[in-house]
């Protein structure tokens, strides 16, 4: 099982994460739809950006208050979306601890990392290493 | 969500709108299918837009002249089409203008909805535009008049409440219509050339802001992502040179090259290039990469220095025309005052490549006696007195005193100043010249005089070719072919949004293909086989030479001709310095026969008028009327 490290000061806001993110999920290009985002805050007239990923936490915010069961414990970390039983409380979205967990605006359906099957995109896309998998643990 | 309309191309939005800012309103039309097809996108939509919505004999600064915003096909996608262009009636040259920007904003307004949009008329009061999810508001302005660049993107981020928002603003210069105004996006990022940003002044839109939370549909998306795996896997590979130094790797090579233009272009070489070159930047100023949208490039230069008067501070830049043409050129060869006066040209609004012509032009005239203290407002304009030229910049953008008569470009300055002064003002249309002396390449030479909007390196970067490739410097065979080709090259580039540091890879035919889902070929030049010309979509002669033509006509039907074609006088009669003593001239029947063999590639007659043959053979219909 991988994870997703963040070296923000890496990071130069070029977006090809959630893009290639929102590609590979969606068949679309919309940084909204991705499942990480850039965080872009302004400090002595530049930008720090920070990428904000899924922290694939063992006991999920965002399963623990789905009243449905569409978002159930992944194992190894993180959750899996059940289809169809997503009623678009949008719980988890309000839940979630780096605010990454979004529900998708057309169908009802959360939007959660799943990792790419262990090979995410946005790592595989980030040209300075600002995002990279580990295997989970460690890195503590 | 929907950032595109129901019946759009794949690949584009679909809408475009119209803001006439007398009459503050603003329209949507759906996206002509033979506009995007036959222009492609950003610069080709610019030029298009144009010659159908510019009168013809307008006032550049009359709220007539429409300013245009096009993004192209590929931005937005993660395939390295970050560009968005401005079009408009340059108030430098009277001609036809483009000028392009990088960075988040035409990201953001395609992202916002929206291919293109056409900005008419002049506000009763300052306004700025806020685009943002299929709308567009015109929002009042009256408290960010007189504001500089930086502080009008920081004040418009803090009254919409979103820190990710992206502002193209101008600055006191735009406002003060100097004629080199520029357009500051993202506060690094410049539509530079050409005065676009006195445009905007006198239409009193002080900016333009956008955020976009859309999507783009693509045709066949499979095939895009495959392709696209493709294509960052190669950039990535090629990409470490420019990443090392950004574009100031050619401070040394041009130095080296006898190119590098020093003291308003008499010499080639500069004694001082080794302070503000790259390998200096990446040593003494804590250098860090940064970049534009969907771009793994990252070839701009974040430094950091410390300055007598300005003390510690970063800033993204210089690139390398400005700190050629704000350095070595007014003979300044500090590299923390050359990020300064960048830093300035940025913040209030100037073209930091004609800023650094315009001055080293005044530094001539005021080595030669031609202007004295007593017209300079008591400045001391010696070669490389930094004080004197931020001094000046700021005079500049106010219009205060001389400055006042230097926000008129070299060309009306020097008309007015009269005497001597006009052979000293090195432009070419009214535009002021780039990083690069044509002496020591001919191709350079012709490409200078036959760019359509003035002196320009971006329509055809011959160097390449004639220094690091297989042709001669001064051999003239084969030289129009390769002019003309990297010149259809560029603009098809350009029109799909990629940026010259990427370049046209042969496999952005197929990108645009699976992003579009036309048929899109690729089409090589006949003398110089290897060299990647132009796109073909549908079967329809190239879209980059269509474009090229376009702008001829354009500015044909305005009364320019053969005569506007040429160089600043120096460079027939003045041999280029070097290292080892005077270098090479270029001689004026050369030249000429290099524009004959031009025009007959171009298929444009020997005043250089394009033919009708060929004005019809890239079915622009509407010039056959205009010209014939």
């Amino acid at each position: 099982m991988t994870g997703l490290i963040v070296d923000a000061v890496k990071c130069t806001g070029c977006m090809l994460c959630v893009l290639n993110c929102s590609f590979q999920k969606e068949k679309i290009f919309s940084p909204s739809l991705a499942r990480l985002k850039i965080v872009r805050t302004e400090a002595d007239g530049y930008w720090n950006f920070t990428p904000t990923v899924c922290r694939l936490c063992d006991f999920p915010a965002c399963v623990e208050v789905c009243p449905t069961e569409a978002l159930v414990p992944r194992p190894g970390g993180g959750a899996l979306v059940i289809s169809d039983l997503c009623i678009g409380c949008l719980k988890c979205t309000e839940a979630c601890p780096e605010g990454v967990c979004q529900v998708h605006p057309d169908y009802v359906d959360p939007m959660v990392c799943d990792f790419c099957g262990g090979d995410p995109s946005c790592a595989k896309a980030c040209p300075t290493g600002a995002i990279t998998t580990i295997s989970k643990g460690k890195d503590k | 969500m929907g950032a595109q309309a129901a019946n759009a191309i794949s690949g584009y939005t679909g809408t475009v709108f119209f803001a006439d800012l007398g009459e503050k309103t603003v329209k949507t039309f759906p996206l002509d299918r033979a506009l995007a097809e036959n222009f492609l996108g950003t610069r080709g939509f610019a030029a298009k837009l144009l010659y159908d919505y510019a009168p013809a004999g307008l006032d550049p600064l009359s709220p007539e002249n429409p300013l245009i915003f096009a993004t192209g096909p590929l931005t937005g996608t993660a395939a390295f089409g970050p560009s968005g262009y401005f079009g408009t009636v340059s108030p430098l040259t009277g001609g036809y203008l483009d000028s392009g920007v990088r960075g988040h904003l035409a990201a953001n307004v395609k992202l916002a909805g929206f291919d293109a949009f056409v900005i008419t008329g002049k506000a009763k009061t300052p306004v700025y535009l806020w685009i943002t999810d299929g709308t567009v508001e015109i929002r009042d302005a009256a408290h960010l008049w007189g504001k500089d660049a930086f502080e009008t993107d920081t004040i418009i981020k803090k009254e919409i409440g979103l820190p990710e928002i992206h502002v193209a603003a101008i600055g006191p210069a735009g406002e003060n219509l100097v004629r080199y105004a520029c357009i500051s996006s993202d506060l690094y990022r410049q539509a530079g050339r050409g005065g676009a940003g006195a445009v905007m002044g006198s239409k009193n839109l002080k900016a333009i802001a956008a955020k976009g939370n859309g999507a783009i549909l693509l045709s066949r998306p499979d095939d895009f992502l495959r392709l696209l795996k493709e294509l960052q896997l190669k950039i990535n590979q090629d990409a470490e040179p420019l990443r090392s130094e950004g574009t100031l790797w050619l401070v040394d090579s041009m130095n080296r090259f006898g190119l590098l233009p020093t003291r308003n272009f008499r010499c080639g070489v500069f004694s001082g290039s080794k302070q503000i070159d790259g390998p200096y930047a990446k040593k003494k100023t804590g250098k860090r990469n940064a970049g534009c949208f969907a771009c793994s490039l990252m070839c701009s230069n974040r430094v950091t220095v410390s300055s007598a008067r300005y003390g510690t501070f970063s800033i993204e830049g210089p690139e390398y025309e400005t700190t050629a043409l704000l350095g070595p050129n007014c003979g300044l060869g500090n590299f923390e005052e050359i990020t300064s006066l960048n830093r300035t040209c940025d913040r209030l609004g100037i073209d930091t490549m004609s800023a650094g012509v315009v001055i080293s032009f005044a530094m001539e005239l005021y080595e030669r006696g031609i202007i004295t203290k007593t017209d300079t407002n008591g400045f001391d304009l010696s070669w490389g007195n930094a004080e004197a030229m931020e001094s000046l910049l700021d005079n500049i953008a106010y219009r205060k005193g001389f400055g006042g008569l230097l926000a008129e470009g070299s060309r009306l300055a020097a008309k007015i100043i009269g005497g001597g002064a006009p052979k000293y003002a090195m432009q070419v249309k009214g535009m002021e010249m780039p990083g690069y002396d044509p002496r020591g390449v001919i191709g350079m030479a012709l490409a200078y005089a036959t760019a359509d909007r003035g002196a320009c390196h971006l329509r055809a970067w011959t160097i390449y070719e004639e220094l690091m490739g297989s042709l001669s410097p001064q051999a003239t065979e084969g030289k129009a072919a390769l002019v003309s080709a990297r010149q259809n090259r560029k603009a098809t580039m350009d029109s799909l949004g990629i940026c010259e540091q990427v370049g046209l890879l042969p496999i952005f035919a197929d990108l645009l293909s699976s992003a579009v889902g036309w048929d899109v070929r690729t089409q090589y030049n006949d003398v110089h086989k290897k060299l990647l010309e132009d796109f073909q979509i549908n079967g329809a002669p190239g879209v980059g030479a269509r474009i090229y033509t376009l702008t001829r006509a354009f500015n044909t039907k305005r009364g320019f001709s053969r005569k506007d074609d040429t160089l600043p006088d120096r460079f027939f009669h003045e041999p280029l310095l070097g290292a080892e003593g005077p270098g090479p001239v270029i001689h004026r029947d050369t030249f000429e026969s290099l524009l004959d063999d031009y025009y007959r590639i171009r298929g444009w007659d020997m005043d250089g008028k394009p033919t009708k043959a060929t004005l019809e053979k890239y079915g622009l219909t509407q010039a056959v009327k205009d010209l014939y």
